[in-house]
């Protein structure tokens, strides 16, 4: 039986839209909404514009996370590049508050968790947010990023591991 | 070494949904609102409806071009899979009355042609190499089908496919109501 694209939207909209939001880390920021809705957006656009040629029996989800997580990627790279160009100027401001005596509060658990993940590199960051937060399971996983499970296992263990260390030391 | 112990995963995926919180309801019900209305603007506007007719329920699909599905002696779902899966359906029976009124008039045996604007697209089915004619000039859009006779109803399927005639004959049997579904962009097969 061929698929329709219209009940994709319902069935698959909200979960994408977390998942992005999640893999952005836009939670804290204002306008963090409006760039995940940019995306959402632009997931569904490359959808609609490949539906055509899918096979019917494709598992459709995985097809939406895979095109999601493309996307995000992007994303993910234009803003590692300007916050690199960030970088030089927050490291002389850090240098500046020691020299002035200023010692950062110590964050909260939750936000180092957030910092940690946002921190992680965007292939293991992908593996984590779909494993661990997106409920999906390896074979899943593997056949979104297009690799085999030990590469998905592999990159979702280092992840955990830096998280563990985090734990631990608490 | 990448197994994990079921309790730490729990305990790591309750750390991880803490510290990365869900989007609110407001964030996720606007950006459903704007696919939705992207979606209603970019995909193409198919309107259904159906009749009860001698031959069982009878379904019929428009696009802004013409009719563009036909087909009875399925159920619902059957014949809406059958359409263009990218577009956005509607049930609409005041936008197909026109052809349902001349099918009616045809049943009631008051009919024996019908003036339907029909997508030529819906035509190039069972097109094969050498049988093309020229495409007809100043009837763009409207295609008059002419059914060949009551005995076509009810015709088992097929039965008329084992040599292709030319597409001005094909044009002319489109009239002829069998049970078979058409529907524009895809390839005319008999139902099974």
């Amino acid at each position: 039986m061929a698929p329709r694209f219209e009940p994709l939207i319902e069935q698959h909209h909200d979960e994408i839209f977390a998942y992005l939001w999640r893999l952005l880390g836009k939670e804290r920021r204002r306008d963090g909404a409006m760039d995940v809705e940019d995306l959402v957006q632009e997931v569904f656009l490359r959808a609609y514009e490949s539906f055509a040629g899918l096979r019917p029996n494709s598992n459709h989800r995985a097809w939406l996370y895979k095109i999601a997580t493309n996307c995000a990627y992007t994303k993910l790279r234009q803003m590692k590049s300007r916050r690199d160009g960030l970088l030089s100027l927050e490291t002389s401001a850090a240098g500046l508050g020691a020299a002035n005596g200023y010692s950062p509060v110590r964050k909260n658990l939750a936000q180092r968790v957030r910092a940690l993940v946002n921190g992680l590199p965007a292939r293991q960051k992908v593996c984590v947010t779909l494993r661990y937060l997106e409920d999906l399971d390896y074979p899943e996983i593997a056949q979104i990023l297009g690799c085999s499970q030990e590469s998905v296992r592999a990159n979702v263990y280092q992840a955990i591991r830096r998280l563990r260390l985090i734990l631990e030391e608490e | 070494m990448t197994k994990h112990d079921p309790k730490d995963q729990l305990a790591i995926a309750k750390h991880l949904r803490s510290a990365l919180s869900a989007p609110a309801d407001t964030a996720l019900a606007h950006s459903r609102a704007r696919v939705g209305k992207w979606f209603a603007e970019e995909a193409p506007l198919i309107q259904w409806g159906e009749m009860s007719s001698p031959l069982g329920p009878l379904f019929a699909a428009v696009n802004r071009r013409g009719l563009c599905a036909l087909d009875f002696g399925r159920r619902e779902s059957d014949f809406l899979n059958g359409l263009d899966p990218r577009a956005r359906l509607e049930k609409n029976p005041k936008a197909v009355q026109h052809v349902m009124a001349q099918l009616r008039e045809y049943f009631a045996g008051g009919r024996s042609t019908f003036n339907l604007p029909c997508p030529r697209s819906d035509l190039s089915h069972c097109s094969r190499p050498g049988m093309d004619l020229p495409p007809r000039r100043g009837k763009a859009g409207k295609t008059s089908l002419k059914p060949a006779g009551r005995s076509g109803i009810g015709q088992q399927p097929g039965a008329d496919c084992h040599s292709l005639p030319p597409r001005h004959r094909q044009q002319r049997q489109l009239g002829r109501i069998q049970r078979r579904i058409w529907t524009e962009g895809q390839t005319m097969a008999p139902s099974t």
